[in-house]
């Protein structure tokens, strides 16, 4: 008894001891000042510190501190401008009947050096291109990059220090399609690759977790699943306006969800990005030793329809469905108050949404002239009256149509029926949405308006594989599904709406997947309209909102909410100026600590 | 003369061992069926999980710029790197002779080979249940004697109160106590994680919270098994014969009574072990652990089919590896079945 007592105390001692300790790190040396540090919380990331592999939002924060940006630099109003490594940027045209400059020429500055303190220049744009469009290579390791669609060629000019790209295509969003990309180290990644006998793309990912790069800060200590913790970039150029990082250790925490706002309430960690739910908000909100800043989601989820199919495919039957589904009602359920909802594919964060004079982030006069789909009464609740009367009328007027699929609506009495049956849309949903969705769509709901809706909840997988229309025809049952969306910095309605990427149901296919068919012609001039030039602008607004007005008419997805983000952070944080196109990992570069 | 003496030792010692290796052996050679059927069922379960785990893999955003040709060439060259391109029947042997050779395939969420990383998890999992295992063992065994001992008393029926609260209470909503507590409210230990990137606590107290949990809820059935099988054993003759030979309590309780009330108990630990471990799934959820739990957690959430079958077949083995012990471990506590099964 005695010995199995003892030995598992020996094994006790042992497993405390393999736990070890450590020294304080953050010790200053005599005289100097305290060093300033700074603990972010988050989720879990992957330690996927380059791009081009998996696509993690807390992996991407990670890599935005490590490079800042690429040859063009992200800046507070969500626009692109030359990153500060950059002399000069020179745009011309390949022959004089080129419709915009297809030639961009970018002269990096002289004495530039990555964190590691090696030399860049030109020749690792040269090289990072290269590295990103040999797309053999890069697909051998699971990586993707679309770079190749945008650039024909990378020239070199190593005595002017200088790229020139020849592009493909100007498209509007060109800058951020081909320019935005993260310049390697080139002598770091080849002299690993060479050792251990690999491509480049090959070495890259397996040294993931160990970025070099140009931007604020570079990576002093990476624990899977732990932390990040990293230390001011000396050799830093600074960010578009050229200011440059005062906290001295930026620690990324992975903070578990259950324990991560009394964390931050607490001072264990300093700081937590995009709060939604309304009790984290509230808690932080009513903590005095916090600042909070607010925007609204640059994105936001929303139920797509297909239109190709069964009754969905009605424009009328689906906007009677949008007013059947009491948004407000749902969107307490599934946020609380943090939250709103759009009319069409847009956020509150697109220039192209305002006029002159008016205010990102509030309703201006082109969202107040979309349809909404919620019919509020006189103090603002969702009046089911008016919306009922509405989607009604809606399927009144298509079951007196009788051409194509018009035929299969009809009206029984004051039932609606498709083909003969009660008027029905199956809805998949993944299992967060259950709750909320059911509430909302009672079945009180469904009869009073007139369209019954079936619910089903699945795992994402099953969900996509309906949605892209990857399972099987003769299975094919769903007209609507949940889901969210994030927009990038610029958007090009054609890559996600254009009906050429349509493929027959049974194919799959990842864009498009509304089925809509809308006017092609119209997505080609958003795309092609000219960035350079301000008639190009106003051309590419013109043309987006009159497209915005056409989705919102015929309505292929319906729009459910759209969060309002909450970032808190200790109060000693001063000019931490967060907002939906300037996240975080920019901001805390003109942060100081009190 | 001294030369034979030490022979004979060594000869005494390999006639003690070799016996028991041989009963290890076979053992081992007669779960190799059991193996063999849990391997098809993970594989199949984990196989024929619904969707396809290519398209899960991708995220839409990444091809979402692709022409369809692009778009579809690119998942044929994800699924021939990820080797679903291959039928069933086969990718089981293949995913066999991985396993064999160290090689668990390929986690699509972390983006790297399993193996490079299923290790640490491993021992961060052993780190955290095997101490907390072995505390609640120590804690139970003198407070669940004294209370067979004490049986009916006072001590025994607070024991019994006691024991009931903490089985009654779910391990989530006691880490969360226990973080309120001593983390936000007096703030002597860590939230969560398993060290400090500031510096300034050593390693060892971020075990204790989730170490505790594990003692805790585990303490309260350890104990009321060690109770109840020491009072069957109290009552048996040779105890009582014990007594009147006038042993001393202490020698007829921890000699002659707990070594045979360990029989019961070592049934138990032999299905604890692996409950253990499969309950600490919340543990490290709740402390941002990074162990098999955790990392199951998230698999699951991913459709992470490869780190799945990785950390079932890790229970599995557990599991086996648990009724191994149990088997030697009659053996070492039970003269009649040594003597029956060691020879």
């Amino acid at each position: 008894m005695k010995k199995l007592f003892l030995a598992m105390i020996v094994l006790l001692s042992a497993l405390f001891a393999s736990c070890g300790s450590k020294e304080n790190d953050t010790a200053t040396g005599e005289g100097k000042a305290k060093p300033t540090v700074f603990v972010m919380g988050t989720s879990n990331f992957n330690g996927d510190f380059y791009d081009g592999w998996t696509n993690s939002a807390y992996d991407a924060n990670v890599r935005r501190l490590v490079w800042g940006g690429g040859l063009l630099v992200p800046t507070d109003k969500g626009e692109l401008v030359d990153a500060s490594f950059v002399e000069s940027k020179v745009l011309t045209k390949s022959t004089p009947e080129a419709p915009a400059e297809d030639i961009w020429t970018f002269k990096i500055k002289e004495g530039m050096k990555f964190s590691n303190g090696d030399s860049f220049t030109a020749k690792d744009v040269k090289f990072t291109y290269d590295f990103y469009m040999d797309k053999e290579a890069l697909e051998a390791t699971g990586a993707t990059s679309s770079l190749h669609e945008y650039v024909e060629s990378v020239t070199l000019d190593e005595a002017n220090n200088s790229v020139t790209f020849k592009l493909k295509d100007v498209i509007f969003t060109i800058d951020s399609s081909a320019f935005s990309m993260f310049i390697l180290d080139s002598k770091n990644v080849l002299a690993g690759a060479e050792k251990d006998a690999i491509t480049p793309q090959q070495w890259v990912k397996a040294n993931m977790s160990t970025p070099i790069g140009t931007g604020p800060y570079k990576i002093v200590e990476y624990k899977e699943s732990q932390y990040v913790k990293m230390a001011i970039n000396e050799f830093y150029e600074g960010n578009f306006a050229g200011e440059k990082p005062n906290i001295d250790t930026l620690i990324i925490q992975n903070v578990p969800s259950e324990t991560q706002v009394t964390q931050l309430v607490t001072g264990e960690i300093d700081g937590l990005a995009g709060l939604v739910s309304e009790a984290n908000i509230e808690a932080v909100k009513g903590s005095s030793n916090l600042a909070t800043n607010n925007y609204f989601r640059h994105g936001g989820g929303q139920i797509t329809f297909h239109a190709d199919f069964g009754a969905s495919q009605l424009m009328e039957v689906r906007k009677a469905f949008a007013y059947e589904f009491d948004r407000i009602k749902f969107r307490n359920l599934f946020l609380g108050k943090y939250g709103i909802a759009s009319n069409a594919p847009y956020s509150r964060n697109m220039w192209m949404m305002y006029d002159e004079g008016e205010q990102l982030g509030t309703e201006g006069k082109f969202e107040a002239s979309l349809t909404s789909y919620d019919l509020l009464d006189a103090n603002g609740d969702w009046d089911e009256a008016a919306n009922l009367e509405a989607a009604q009328k809606l399927l009144d007027t298509a079951a007196a149509k009788t051409e194509g699929a018009y035929a299969k609506l009809t009206k029984s009495g004051d039932k609606y029926l498709w083909e003969g049956k009660p008027l029905t849309l199956n809805l998949a949903i993944t299992s967060a949405w259950t709750d909320a969705i059911n509430l909302t769509l009672t079945k009180k709901v469904q009869e009073k308006f007139g369209i019954a809706v079936n619910v089903e909840s699945m795992d994402w997988s099953i969900m996509a594989n309906n949605l892209y229309g990857n399972s099987a025809k003769s299975e094919r049952k769903y007209n609507a599904f949940t889901g969210g969306t994030s927009y990038g910095l610029k958007n090009d309605p054609y890559s996600s709406w254009s009906s050429t990427n349509l493929l027959p149901f049974g194919s799959g296919s990842s864009s498009n997947t509304a089925r809509y068919v809308s006017d092609e012609d119209l997505l080609h001039k958003i795309r092609y309209a000219n960035p350079t030039t301000e008639a190009g602008v106003a051309e590419y607004k013109a043309a987006w909102r009159e497209w915005l007005v056409t989705v919102n008419r015929d309505l292929p997805l319906l729009p459910l909410y759209s969060n309002n983000y909450f970032d808190a952070y200790t109060n000693k944080l001063e000019n931490f100026e967060t907002n939906a196109l300037w996240q975080w990992p920019y901001a805390i570069v003109k942060a100081k600590l009190k | 003369m001294k030369k034979e003496s030490e022979n004979g030792k060594v000869r005494d010692f390999l006639d003690l061992i070799i016996p028991y290796i041989k009963y290890i052996g076979q053992r081992i050679f007669y779960l190799l069926p059991v193996i063999i059927v849990i391997s098809v069922i993970i594989f199949a379960l984990i196989q024929l999980m619904p969707g396809d785990p290519i398209l899960a893999m991708i995220n839409p955003e990444t091809t979402a710029n692709m022409s369809e040709e692009q778009r579809l060439a690119y998942i044929e060259t994800m699924r021939k790197i990820m080797g679903y391109d291959k039928p069933l029947i086969i990718r089981y042997f293949l995913w066999w002779g991985d396993v064999l050779t160290g090689n668990f395939g390929y986690s699509v969420q972390l983006n790297k080979p399993i193996s490079e990383f299923i290790g640490t998890n491993i021992l961060n999992s052993f780190k955290v249940n095997v101490v907390g295992f072995i505390i609640a063992f120590l804690v139970a065994i003198p407070i669940g004697i004294k209370s067979a001992v004490k049986k009916n008393s006072r001590y025994d029926k607070i024991v019994t109160v006691v024991s009931m609260i903490g089985i009654s209470l779910p391990s989530f909503f006691m880490a969360l106590l226990l973080v309120l507590f001593f983390s936000a409210k007096l703030r002597w230990l860590p939230f969560s994680g398993m060290s400090d990137p500031r510096g300034a606590r050593p390693d060892w107290m971020y075990l204790i919270l989730p170490v505790s949990v594990i003692v805790l809820s585990s303490l309260a059935s350890l104990i009321r098994y060690i109770r109840n099988a020491m009072i069957e054993v109290l009552k048996a003759d040779y105890i009582r014969t014990g007594r009147a030979k006038g042993l001393s309590e202490k020698v007829v309780i921890y000699r002659h009574a707990f070594k045979n009330a360990l029989i019961p108990v070592i049934t138990i630990i032999g299905f604890w072990i692996p409950a253990l471990f499969g309950g600490s799934i919340i543990v490290e959820k709740i402390f941002a652990w990074p162990g098999m739990g955790l990392l199951m957690n998230q698999a699951y959430a991913f459709k992470d089919r490869g780190v799945l079958a990785t950390v079932l077949l890790f229970y599995a083995a557990l599991t086996l590896f648990a009724n191994l012990f149990v088997d030697v471990g009659y053996t070492l506590v039970d003269p009649r079945i040594k003597a029956r099964r060691i020879k």
